[in-house]
């Protein structure tokens, strides 16, 4: 696990536990939001390593780390060209459900993600917060994983501005 | 077959592949109802009611339980993303934000 991602889990962490007593949404909120950030920045990180490399200069490294578009990235993930992929998949499904719960915690209102209008739905919850922070390190796990292969597979299919590919090539 | 219908189903097969991976003693309910995503994408929001906290549910466990899900949905040719909730009864809940009266 990159220095980066290690250490936003551990911040998510440290959101998620601040308030004594009943938790503060927007501790929650931000723990989430978070947590998602250390997978997304992980997959960034995952495909300028692979198709750059660390050590070359920023002006060639960050395009490459900046290119991969949050939902291009969850949609790619779900096609046949990467799910082949075991890992792969469930890094999608991880993503995924951590994308849906960033959304919520930056910009929805309602008191918890997927909210039923009409409903006595509770707010959101300390312990579903930790346990999407537990899975977003569950991601970078496999993501530090991944070999070289599946590595270009994901950076070659997140990173080009490409027209509509064909997911079965 | 009718939304409804597909809809029932997915309910069972939800219901069922959950109660498989952990016990029908572990679990109080089990509430499945459809869902948007952020982009308009149909989804299936599933919330988990535990009987008690003492199961530990880990972002491990959790993905076990999306793909398990995700697999029996698929195979009744359901493609909806289950956006999977557990919850407990000693959870610690936010505070609620203050709304004005309407």
């Amino acid at each position: 696990m990159s220095l980066l991602a290690k250490h936003q889990i551990v911040n998510a962490h440290l959101l998620a536990t601040a308030d004594k007593g009943r938790p503060r949404s927007a501790s929650l909120r931000r723990a989430v939001s978070t947590a998602y950030y250390a997978v997304f920045h992980a997959i960034c990180a995952a495909c300028a390593d692979r198709l750059v490399g660390w050590r070359q200069p920023w002006t060639v490294y960050t395009p490459i780390f900046r290119a991969p578009d949050h939902y291009a990235t969850t949609q790619a993930l779900r096609e046949p060209f990467l799910t082949a992929i075991p890992e792969l998949q469930r890094l999608g499904l991880l993503l995924k459900e951590l994308q849906s719960a960033r959304e919520w915690a930056d910009y929805n209102p309602e008191p918890r993600p997927n909210y039923r209008l009409g409903t006595n739905d509770t707010p959101f919850t300390r312990q579903e917060a930790m346990r999407l922070i537990d899975s977003a390190a569950e991601a970078i796990s496999i993501i530090d994983r991944l070999d070289d292969d599946s590595r270009l597979k994901l950076a070659t299919r997140l990173v080009p501005r490409t027209r509509k590919m064909n997911p079965l090539r | 077959m009718s939304q409804s219908r597909k809809d029932e189903q997915a309910e069972a097969v939800t219901k069922s592949t959950i109660a498989r991976l952990f016990g029908a003693n572990a679990i109080d309910r089990i509430d499945v109802f459809p869902t948007e995503d952020q982009a308009g994408e149909e989804g299936l929001s599933v919330t988990v009611f535990l009987k008690t906290d003492q199961e530990n549910v880990s972002g491990a466990r959790l993905l076990d339980t999306i793909v398990a899900v995700s697999e029996a949905l698929r195979n009744i040719d359901d493609f909806r993303f289950p956006y999977v909730t557990f919850l407990g009864p000693g959870y610690e809940h936010a505070e609620d934000d203050a709304r004005p009266a309407a």
